[in-house]
């Protein structure tokens, strides 16, 4: 295979993105002051492109390839050699199948068409070339991650991913709360990093102790690449049914922590506290999906293990449900986006528990489309309505911003599970592949069959609260704007006496939320901090929304059309599933597509187009004429539900006080308990003799030519003795 | 009448020695001809020789090994990558050399001569197998360095500096001499090897000879390396000598005096068994009392001094891994940590010259309070030097150092392996003291740090230095595979 | 010299060096305190003689007696030469010194310390 030169193009792919990040970092800022900020978001918006176009070229060439080829053997390509211990060869190394492949075109595409977006929504903003630095190194991170041939690069780039989201959540950093979100991501983040080095660590382990036997590669020593290790790892998985699942679950709980999945789904509505174009590039399109990649990629081990399944069933199932219930309690534009993101990777890990993995990275594609285009459509409002997020502060806004409604209405149908839109189609087969088979299963139960229904009422809540979000913006009697007076800049204290709802609107981060415990700052450093909205204007009745430029709508457009034929043609005479799986699954291979026999004689389809039939319905009746009264500033009136909805059900209340305060305990019990006493007294102890010992050879290092001398001669007779003496008493040999 | 034919010469061999000695001549005669003038010439000439030094010696990699001058001098893959290590420190710290002289007023053109010959001194050294090349090579590398030692004629430091280096220096030449005198009528050679032949065969009395003779070279040879207790000179002399003169001494002799004792540890390998103890104590004492010291000193040259004697221990630690299990360490390490140490120790004496300005030099820690106001790329590339001095990953200081402890483990030295990862942490403490003093202290009151310009050499070394350390890290496997070549 | 052995060579060798050693630890000038130093080079030189002429041929290294005889001789000359380089450069160190502080007691040389 290596000498398939023309794959020699994949370092382009991976090198295009770097260049720009360097030129970004490097000359940015000069290249802006002395061309302008067209000319350096363009060199920024260039390289993605770019990579983009190559990576077309590349996946045209791996079409051409033979079918089981091309999907699991692929290309490897190696650039050179990265680690060299012992018998461990980890070279630099990518490979060029159709998932990673997949996933290249989706992050370059996506990317470049977010890019092209920020470039304008960006345009007003202070350190505009720092925001391009960020985002193209972040490119260049999910390429290694999704490109890498073996864990460790894997790792490499689900780091770098990491602390790119890290800087980009706390791009305007000095509004605290930007930072603690930042902080809050990075943080929960490194819980599922632990799962999964863990588990790595116990491939390594389990590898290690019986490659020789497999006679894995044992010559190069490159056991731990995808191409050396995949095709065995079945084989010795099987007589570990234990270390099988153990693996499985640690993997897993890496990617909840990516991919926002139950317990650690906590950071990515934080996150929203970033740039708009970050929320759709990263925390919906593509660093969320790595997880998924990653259960795909080690989907034999997942194979290999009924239980691990079935709890990514039930954990997918269960952060679906959850996170749509949330979505109701929203009242920020990108909250209520950031949860139905929660619910939908839910969707993907219960395709992938079910077995359908080919199914899972399906929804992320048209997932991809759809959200992105529903993102950036909410960065087009917020554009237009000056920042702010409140949706109780939209309405009517159709006429304003038609491009932006129409697209966004698009990517609304896609999501609610119309028929024909991109949405429908992966979405039904993630029910279809749950409702008929049974491999996840925990002793007998086939949770597999029982997630499928809970993923049929969550359809249905999902098209019920994008309506409601949809309507709310697009829709209505009244344009809400109109009833804010015009402040100046104390808008947070004039708002109580005649607008008490305007300080849920800029506070509504801060009701709930890791700001109540201090997570990292205390009361008083709070309190000292101003409370600065750079990138804040007022929103008051004055305002005029106005459709945004030409380099947002575009992107809007495309994804559009994305969002409304991408299902159809991938799903097509069954086109992604063999891309992706021509043979089908090394062990499942006789995964069921369609449910035989449901309940009410109705097919899946009908069930499907019923669900969410209601959920537009219901969304409709309760929302069409604008802001129900009971849903209004005054969030005493709320229902019980909603408000608890809004609180995530104390959820982040009780974990975030858990562990701050609970942390906070532990540590000043091992602050004053024991390290002030019992390890610092141990370091003091050793300082002082060390720094003693070192006075007294100062006091030896008298500056003395002969007692240098002196020293060198005793030296040399102590070691002239030691020899003599070990000479004459026969320690010869 | 005996025969005495000419030893017939292979020219390729001694070429990069050749190279550099002429080009020393050059520069004197540039010198000569146009005194007292800017030195942009002597130096561009320099550099120029050391570079074709360098390619004559990377030209020679694929060459056999080979001997001339009655197999006195010989090339192998240990011999070429040392003379490249040597080219590499001499032409690193040739490049800041020039504004840091002018700094001091003392921008004598002889400099540059008297350090490439300096630099063959070195070159013989590692290019030989034979005691009296070895010799020669040590005493030219020496003498050349007591004289500019002492470059710095109107300050007493200086002058001190090469006084102490001049005295021990030669006090121990004696000792080594006397040593190769005793190998020599163990053997009846002047060939190292020969120390290997000869000992199996030897009767007590000759054996005698030998075990003398091979303590008192060792004498000689630590004192070059730095090894306790024959170290004291170190710091001294590096504090004293001018910077760019102890950066040179600190890289280049060390490669010198450390290439030269694994040769003749080579043909001492059938005694390890005695030798081994005595050596294992002078590695674990030198690693901690080089650390140990520096904890409380308070100039930034002496810690570089007890750092670079903490170094020779775990070099030392290096060698003796080979030694204890030949079969399974190469010299690859050792090569590795050699490259890695020039290119710090280098970088940090070139930040620390920046406090030479208008005739003075100040490298105590107040000093230099607030240099990275002055120079903010160099003290940046500080940082590097010193994370790679600690050993903090990303930098080939922890590759090195990672390597060595993987070494002595791989041949069961355990104490040694403990010894040094205890003294990594010690040494944590006082290159942290430097970092603090120029970038945290500042300079209080009103006094005002003018922003003077870098010059070019200096950052160029600074860059080099410090990307060759990071590129040194990420690349291990190829920087090793290029100096040991395809095992 | 037939009457005399080998070990009177290398015993007056050895004395030469222990002398030449004390007088470095116990001498305050450096002048003296590098006449020692020479002291000690040329106690080894003669040893390089006394077993130059003594070589046994059954000592011998694969090179044969008449070099083996030879490199002892030629080391010597070496060692002269550089013996001499060394004077010259101390020499030069000391001159330095003595204009700078008009007194070349190396008691009372000790700024570099600590």
């Amino acid at each position: 295979m290596e000498g398939n030169q023309s794959f020699n193009l994949i370092w382009l792919v991976l090198g295009f993105p770097l260049f720009g990040f360097l030129i970004q970092s490097l000359l940015g800022k000069r290249i802006e002051k002395a061309f302008g900020r067209r000319v350096a978001g363009f060199l920024a918006v260039i390289p993605i492109v770019a990579a983009f176009g190559v990576a077309v070229l590349l996946t045209k060439q791996l079409a051409g390839m033979d079918a089981t080829q091309r999907a699991e053997v692929g290309v490897v390509q190696t650039l050179f050699s990265w680690i060299k211990i012992a018998s461990i060869n980890i070279p630099f190394e990518v490979r060029i199948d159709t998932l990673s492949m997949t996933m290249v075109l989706i992050i370059t595409g996506i990317g470049s068409l977010i890019h092209l977006y920020a470039t304008g929504y960006m345009a007003e903003e202070k350190d505009y070339t720092r925001f391009f630095t960020y985002l193209n190194l972040f490119i260049a991170a999910m390429l290694i991650l999704v490109l890498g041939n073996n864990l460790a690069l894997l790792f490499i780039g689900w780091e770098g991913v990491g602390v790119c989201s890290y800087l980009l959540i706390g791009f305007w950093y000095k509004d605290l709360a930007n930072s603690r979100a930042a902080n809050k991501a990075f943080i929960v983040n490194r819980i599922g990093d632990v799962g999964l080095t863990v588990g790595m660590f116990l491939l390594v382990v389990l590898l290690a102790g019986n490659k020789d036997k497999l006679g894995i590669d044992g010559a190069s020593g490159r056991w731990l690449s995808y191409d050396v290790m995949l095709p065995h790892l079945g084989e010795l998985l099987k007589g570990n049914p234990g270390m099988t699942t153990a693996i499985a679950l640690c993997l897993f709980v890496g990617a909840c922590g990516k991919s926002a999945q139950f317990p650690l789904y906590l950071w990515l509505p934080d996150a929203m506290a970033g740039p708009t174009p970050v929320s759709a590039l990263i925390h919906a399109a593509t660093m969320v999906t790595s997880g998924i990649v990653l259960l795909n990629r080690m989907n034999i081990v997942f194979q290999m293990s009924p239980v691990a399944s079935a709890i990514v069933c039930i954990v997918g199932a269960f952060t679906a449900l959850f996170a749509a219930l949330i979505a109701f309690g929203q009242t920020d534009i990108k909250k209520v986006l950031a949860y139905s993101t929660v619910s939908q990777l839910g969707f993907m890990f219960m395709a992938c528990g079910a077995g359908a993995y080919w199914v899972g990275m399906f929804h992320v594609t048209t997932h991809a489309f759809f959200k992105a285009l529903l993102f950036l459509g909410s960065g087009a409002v917020i554009h237009a309505m000056a920042h702010n997020q409140d949706m109780r502060n939209y309405g009517k806004l159709f006429k304003y911003i038609p491009i932006t409604a129409v697209t966004m209405f698009i990517g609304y149908f896609a999501i609610a599970g119309i028929p024909g839109l991109s949405g429908f189609f992966s979405k039904e087969a993630i029910l279809g592949y749950a409702l008929a088979n049974d491999h996840a299963q925990i002793s007998g139960v086939n949770f597999s069959y029982i997630v499928g229904w809970v993923g049929l009422g969550v359809a249905m809540l999902t098209a019920f609260y994008m309506t409601r979000m949809t309507l709310l913006t697009f829709n209505g009697k009244t344009e809400q704007w109109r009833s804010i007076e015009p402040h100046h800049h104390d808008e947070h204290d004039h708002a109580h006496d005649d607008h008490g709802h305007h300080d849920h609107a800029h506070h509504a981060h801060e009701d709930h939320g890791p700001d109540e415990h201090g997570f990292f700052y205390t009361d008083e450093e709070l309190a000292a901090q101003p409370h600065e909205h750079e990138h804040h204007h007022d929103l008051d009745k004055n305002h005029t929304p106005h459709e945004v430029p030409v380099s947002m709508w575009v992107p809007l457009v495309v994804l559009g059309v994305l969002s409304a034929g991408g299902g159809y043609v991938l799903a097509n005479n069954h086109l992604f599933e063999h891309w992706l799986y021509p043979n089908g699954l090394s062990v499942l291979k006789e995964l069921e597509e369609h449910p035989h026999h449901l309940p009410g004689g109705l097919s899946l389809m009908a069930y499907s187009i019923i669900a969410a039939g209601l959920g537009i319905v219901f969304g409709a009746i309760i929302y069409f004429r604008g802001l129900p009264k009971k849903e209004g500033w005054d969030e005493s009136k709320w229902s019980p539900f909603r408000r608890a909805a809004r609180d995530q059900f104390g959820y982040d209340n009780a974990m975030v006080s858990a562990s701050v305060d609970g942390g906070r305990d532990l540590a000043t019990f091992s602050w004053r308990g024991l390290d002030a006493t019992v390890i610092d007294g141990a370091v003091n102890g050793s300082g002082w003799l060390a720094t003693g010992i070192g006075k007294v050879l100062g006091w030896l290092q008298n500056g003395f030519i002969r007692a240098y001398a002196a020293g060198m001669l005793l030296g040399g007779v102590a070691i002239l003795g030691y020899l003599a003496y070990a000479l004459f008493t026969g320690v010869k040999k | 009448m005996f025969n005495f034919p000419a030893p017939t010469i292979d020219w390729v061999i001694i070429a990069p020695t050749m190279i550099v000695s002429i080009t020393g001549l050059l520069a004197l005669c540039l010198e000569m001809i146009w005194p007292k003038r800017d030195n942009t010439w002597i130096i561009g000439v320099s550099l120029v020789g050391l570079i074709m030094a360098a390619v004559s010696v990377v030209a020679q990699f694929s060459y056999p090994e080979a001997t001339t001058f009655s197999d006195t001098v010989i090339r192998d893959r240990f011999a070429l990558v040392m003379q490249l290590l040597l080219i590499v420190a001499a032409f690193c710290s040739l490049l800041f050399s020039e504004s840091y002289l002018r700094d001091k007023r003392i921008s004598y053109g002889e400099f540059y001569p008297i350090i490439l010959w300096s630099l063959v001194g070195g070159m013989v050294m590692v290019t030989t197998r034979n005691m009296l090349l070895m010799f020669l090579g040590i005493e030219i590398l020496s003498i050349a360095l007591y004289v500019l030692a002492g470059l710095s004629r109107s300050e007493s430091k200086s002058e001190e500096s090469a006084l102490k280096y001049f005295l021990l220096g030669s006090f121990a030449s004696g000792f080594l001499l006397y040593g190769v005198a005793l190998l020599y009528g163990a053997t009846g050679s002047l060939d190292i090897s020969a120390i290997a032949s000869a000992w199996p065969r030897a009767d007590l009395m000759h054996q005698t000879l030998l075990v003398f003779g091979f303590g008192m070279v060792f004498v000689g040879l630590g004192f070059k390396s730095a090894f306790v207790p024959f170290h004291q000179w170190t710091p001294d002399v590096y504090q004293g000598a001018p910077t760019n003169v102890s950066a040179f001494m600190a890289a280049g002799s060390k490669i010198g005096a450390l290439a030269a004792l694994w040769r003749f540890l080579e043909g001492a390998e059938g005694m390890k068994a005695i030798w081994m103890p005595a050596l294992t104590v002078v590695a674990i004492l030198t690693m901690t009392a080089g650390n140990l010291a520096a904890l409380v000193q308070k100039d930034a040259k002496r810690v570089l001094g007890y750092s670079s004697i903490s170094h020779a221990g775990y070099i030392l630690v290096g060698i003796l891994a080979h030694f204890a299990a030949p079969d399974k360490v190469g010299f690859g390490s050792l090569a590795y940590y050699l490259l890695s140490y020039t290119l710090m120790t280098v970088g940090a004496f070139a930040v620390v010259s920046l406090g030479a300005n208008k005739g003075k030099e100040g490298t105590k820690f107040e000093e230099l309070r607030g240099l990275w106001r002055r120079s903010p790329f160099a003290v940046a590339c500080l940082i590097v030097f010193v994370a790679s001095l600690i050993g903090i990953p990303l930098t080939s200081g922890f590759a090195g150092k990672f390597m060595i402890f993987g070494d002595a483990l791989k041949a069961n030295l355990t104490v040694l392996a403990i010894a040094l990862a205890i003294n990594s942490i010690l040494s944590v403490a006082y290159y942290l003291q430097m970092i603090k003093a120029m970038f945290v202290d500042d300079v209080e009151g009103d006094e005002v740090i003018e922003k003077r310009p870098v010059s070019l050499g200096m950052t160029t070394v600074c860059a080099l230095c410090a990307g060759g350390i990071v590129a040194a890290f990420i690349f291990t496997p190829v920087v090793i595979e290029f100096l040991v070549g395809k095992s | 010299m037939n009457g005399v052995p080998l070990v009177a060579y290398l015993l007056v060798g050895l004395f030469m060096f222990t002398i030449g050693v004390v007088g470095v630890v116990i001498r305050r000038n450096p002048i003296v305190i590098f006449m020692c130093i020479e002291l000690m080079l040329n106690a080894a030189n003669l040893t390089f003689l006394a077993f130059a002429r003594y070589m046994p041929s059954s000592n011998v290294a694969p090179t044969g007696q008449a070099q083996a005889v030879m490199s002892g001789q030629m080391m010597v000359i070496f060692v002269m030469a550089v013996a001499a380089a060394e004077v010259a450069v101390g020499l030069g160190i000391i001159m330095a010194i003595y204009r700078l502080r008009q007194n070349i007691d190396i008691d009372e040389m000790n700024l570099l310390r600590g």
